[in-house]
């Protein structure tokens, strides 16, 4: 009976930003439940080798060149999907960038650039796929946010900041706007990950790992086999009474 | 990491609090499918022992405590790691609802009665488990159980229950704190409305109708829809989720 609220068989699963970081792990973790797994990334060659790596593993995936700023290219995408996959049952948003610079000097285009692939190309994904799971009456929408949405924590990233936090509020009002259709809208939390994004934060010396380590109370960076559980578990039956929720997976960060 | 679900709770020894109530039984039920060994605790006998009929696997024991007494707590510990070798999980429902119409009509005896079942409870047995797990040294999962009115603060006599709930969110952070550098995540549930006895009896269907219509997902909850939630935070799954509170409310509570 368990085991049954969590699967994911036979359902079709679009990951954006699927090819490397949490994304990666995300499309790994979808398949292990059983789900078929689109996914999307503007690196298509890295999405390639996810989707391969898959399909050696007897799951089924596919790879798909996605940029989500272009809303046009979104819609083709998500089509093209719908039609070789069957209905989308599940939308993991997960393409995110940084753009690191101290506020005072921050620039136009740093500022654009990750509200238009974070923000404006998450919500053209939602849109996009949710109008589909609208008509279809069932669905599933998990965004991966972060805590940094939610507490000010380290210095220079404003724009990151603000996207996650206008993630959360999108997250919230779509639960509202789509719960009588049945799609549920939520959105996880993670601090910070070995992902490449820290990892280059680290290598450009914005931060030591000490540092980011130092705000958690589990002593310890996220692994990003970690963030997998709750996407599955959003994604799926178990928690088909859950919407609207923002789920910290944060090693207690927030509860700081 | 394995992904077969409910993953890490083979064999393991899980504590249930409250558990012949309708959430607590199909949590019960839940960790049992998992493979978990569940020691169900309440206070009313009878019905912890069909609970326990009902339940899949072998191994499974019962005791009836009265948790508001916080000498209940070292022997249920220990009896629990006597029963099964293992203390791995606590799941903690156990509490007391006093509803009263009016605030006026609250008395200290009720206060009283809440707050040391809710809260004082709650506090002594998971340190005591907590500290239990800390010997052991393989870290542990504690699920304490709120409730949409933590946030909300109820209204009338129910803000008592209410503000015990509130005192339950706090203390798991705290807790999650605590004991996270010893690898123990401390986790909350918040339910909404849900389909058990508890709420259904002398329940009009005006009553119903405006809870349904408060909630955006349009239903109320069975209780399975609750128990999925604390198999997902005690499960390896969850490893890295600690001091959070999950709202189980059908979109009712968004903060």
């Amino acid at each position: 009976m368990t085991t049954g609220m969590f699967d994911l068989n036979g359902r079709v699963a679009i990951v954006t930003g699927g090819a490397s970081g949490l994304g990666a792990a995300i499309v790994r973790g979808l398949c292990e439940f059983g789900a078929s797994v689109a996914v999307c990334d503007i690196a298509i060659d890295g999405a390639r080798q996810i989707a391969n790596a898959m399909e050696d593993l007897g799951a089924v995936a596919w790879a798909y060149d996605l940029d989500i700023r272009e809303p046009e290219s979104v819609e083709a995408c998500v089509d093209k999907i719908a039609e070789n996959a069957g209905p989308i049952r599940v939308l993991v948003n997960s393409a995110g960038i940084v753009a690191r610079r101290p506020a005072t000097e921050m620039d136009v285009r740093d500022w654009q650039r990750v509200i238009d692939v974070n923000l404006s190309g998450s919500w053209y994904c939602t849109q996009t796929v949710g109008r589909r799971m609208v008509s279809q009456r069932t669905g599933s929408i998990v965004t991966i946010g972060s805590v940094v949405g939610q507490v000010g924590i380290d210095t220079g990233n404003v724009n990151y900041a603000a996207s996650k936090a206008g993630l959360i509020g999108m997250t919230k009002c779509l639960a509202v706007e789509w719960a009588a259709y049945n799609v549920r809208v939520n959105l996880v939390a993670p601090t910070h990950f070995r992902t490449p994004l820290v990892s280059l934060a680290i290598r450009d010396n914005v931060a030591t790992e000490q540092h980011f380590v130092n705000n958690i109370p589990l002593g310890r960076l996220g692994e990003p086999e970690e963030i997998v559980g709750a996407v599955v578990y959003l994604a799926s039956d178990a928690a088909s009474m859950v919407t609207g929720h923002v789920l910290n997976v944060d090693g207690g960060h927030t509860a700081r | 990491m394995s992904w077969s679900v409910g993953a890490g709770l083979d064999g393991r020894g899980v504590i249930v609090t409250g558990a012949a109530g309708g959430i607590g039984s199909a949590v019960a039920k839940a960790f049992a499918s998992s493979g978990a060994r569940v020691m169900l605790v309440d206070l009313a006998a009878e019905a912890c022992e069909a609970v326990l009929a009902s339940l899949d696997g072998s191994g499974h024991a019962w005791r009836t405590m009265d948790l508001a007494d916080v000498e209940t707590h070292p022997v249920l510990v220990a009896e629990t790691q006597r029963e099964f070798g293992d203390l791995y999980v606590l799941v903690h429902l156990a509490a007391v609802l006093r509803r009263r119409a009016r605030l006026m009509d609250v008395t200290e005896e009720d206060w009283n009665l809440q707050v040391d079942t809710n809260l004082k409870g709650t506090f002594f047995l998971c340190r005591a488990v907590a500290e239990a797990m800390v010997a052991q040294g393989n870290g542990g999962r504690i699920i304490t159980f709120t409730s949409q009115g933590w946030w909300t603060g109820g209204f009338g006599g129910s803000v008592v229950y209410n503000a015990t709930k509130g005192g339950i969110v706090t203390m798991t952070r705290g807790l999650a704190r605590s004991y996270g550098p010893h690898g123990i995540t401390v986790n909350s549930i918040a339910p909404g409305q849900v389909r058990t006895s508890m709420l259904m009896t002398d329940l009009s269907p005006e009553v119903l109708e405006s809870m349904v219509k408060a909630t955006p997902l349009g239903r109320i909850a069975e209780p399975e829809e609750i128990a999925g939630t604390a198999v997902f935070l005690a499960s390896k799954h969850a490893q890295y989720i600690t001091g959070a509170t999950v709202n189980v409310t059908g979109g009712f509570l968004m903060y």
